[in-house]
């Protein structure tokens, strides 16, 4: 079972077998869910768009079609569901001055706890950095290291052409590490 | 920027990233899913599609021909000549009494109707937005930027008909003032909108910044870093807008999105506007 792909998965469930869905949820949970946190300041509407997506996945097992790729597919239904939140919301509180990174204490953690404290302060440096990035390179950023999506997938997720979806990327990558730079004091080669 | 930069920013966020959701979460989600399983009885999504389905555009066809027929037929018997008018027929040089046709317009056989066929559209596809399947079987048509709409479009007439394609597609999915231009290619149809409200919220977070940089509160380091984030924004709008232009060659582009842009940027966009004005005129429709 867990040799099979995710779109094998799928079908599975779609025949009705739970351990194929729980699988399947197991391998994308994480990334799913950070995708949320990162992008969505309230820890409970991002749960709430995170279980909505689970949900439409559920209820479209029957439909779904192999030939596209499980994941790109996951990820535009979460992009389209942060969108038509989010863009509600007052984007103002993203602007850099005075604005605290999140509270990652909140959510549950899991894993070994890193040991380099250097390491560990230029990650919480980056953390912070992230809610400084425009949304879009932060839309395009996650895609790239949760969903870990190619740049033509990011493109189809994002309905954006391949150029945009680079040009995004680099700077995101760009700002993050002038970002870390600035925080932590240390030029980040 | 340099790959080795990128690489050491994947490192770092894969070693901070390891928020999870809580298992009151998870198990809502997974009892969510076994409860599909029991409530409903899931076909195999591989089964064939029923025996409806299979014959669905030749019986439509079918429909459409009858359809027509039983329509010339049904207005041929009303002009057919009684047996005395075919009698006076025969004399010679006597006036027969007229009778008027009816207008060419309306008695018209539709000759797009038998190449017409109507394509559902599944809303949550698992087809990613931005592609579109048009195939024999007109399944689906899936139109970037999350919209989706039911749509018609000819059958096999995809690469000689493009005109007849967009017109078709557009006055049914769209009102002619949301209509953009539909780029045709080989069996893809994908139509591209501008982001308003992803624009409008980059306006926003940018003049925020120019008022936070004009009341000169910030340090010296903060000014720097919303410069840059300032910069960021602008490209942004210019990506998306660069990405519209490509798209949309003729459609003008709202002054309020140029504005922010600065002398260089807004020429580049209007080069690719002549440019690509250019490109389609030469090139003939199909």
């Amino acid at each position: 079972m867990t040799t099979k792909t995710d779109e094998q998965l799928m079908q599975l469930y779609a025949l009705g077998d739970m351990a194929a869905f729980t699988l399947l949820y197991n391998r994308h949970k994480g990334g799913l869910y950070r995708y949320f946190i990162r992008q969505v300041r309230d820890k409970s509407l991002a749960e709430d768009l995170y279980q909505d997506v689970w949900n439409k996945v559920i209820d479209s097992a029957k439909t779904y079609q192999p030939s596209a790729k499980f994941t790109t597919w996951l990820y535009t239904l979460a992009h389209r569901k942060m969108i038509d939140q989010v863009r509600h919301l007052n984007v103002v509180d993203r602007v850099i001055v005075g604005v605290d990174s999140q509270d990652s204490a909140e959510f549950a953690v899991s894993g070994e706890q890193p040991v380099d404290i250097e390491q560990t302060r230029n990650a919480e440096a980056l953390k912070s950095c992230l809610t400084k990035l425009p949304q879009m390179q932060l839309d395009t950023f996650m895609l790239k290291e949760e969903a870990g999506l190619s740049g033509n997938d990011i493109a189809l997720v994002l309905g954006a052409s391949l150029e945009a979806t680079k040009s995004r990327l680099r700077y995101a990558y760009q700002s993050l590490r002038e970002c870390i730079s600035l925080r932590t004091g240390k030029v980040v080669a | 920027m340099t790959d080795n930069n990128q690489e050491y920013i994947h490192a770092l966020y894969k070693e901070g990233a390891r928020e999870m959701p809580g298992s009151d979460l998870d198990n809502r989600i997974l009892a969510q899913a076994q409860d599909k399983i029991a409530d409903s009885i899931m076909p195999t999504p591989l089964a064939k599609p029923s025996r409806w389905r299979q014959w669905q555009w030749p019986v439509s066809v079918a429909a459409s021909i009858a359809l027509v027929s039983l329509l010339f037929l049904d207005n041929l018997t009303e002009f057919q000549p009684q047996d005395f008018e075919a009698d006076r027929a025969l004399i010679p040089n006597q006036d027969l009494p007229t009778i008027n046709a009816p207008e060419a317009n309306e008695q018209k056989v539709n000759e797009s109707l038998n190449s017409i066929t109507e394509f559902t559209i599944q809303s949550e596809s698992n087809i990613p937005a931005g592609r579109t399947v048009l195939s024999d079987e007109g399944d689906e048509l899936v139109v970037n930027r999350s919209r989706t709409k039911k749509v018609a479009s000819p059958i096999g007439t995809l690469s000689n008909n493009k005109n007849e394609v967009l017109e078709a597609i557009a006055e049914d999915a769209y009102p002619p003032e949301e209509m953009e231009q539909i780029v045709v290619a080989g069996s893809s149809v994908s139509i591209r909108v501008l982001d308003e409200p992803y624009l409008t919220a980059l306006l926003d977070e940018i003049k925020q910044l120019r008022l936070r940089l004009e009341s000169k509160d910030l340090s010296a380091q903060q000014s720097r870093v919303a410069k840059k984030q300032l910069a960021d924004l602008n490209q942004n709008i210019y990506d998306e807008l660069h990405d519209f232009r490509t798209s949309n060659p003729r459609n003008p582009i709202p002054e309020k999105y140029l504005a922010v842009l600065n002398e260089m940027r807004r020429s580049e966009l209007e080069e690719l506007h002549s440019e690509l004005s250019d490109d389609n005129k030469k090139q003939p429709n199909d």
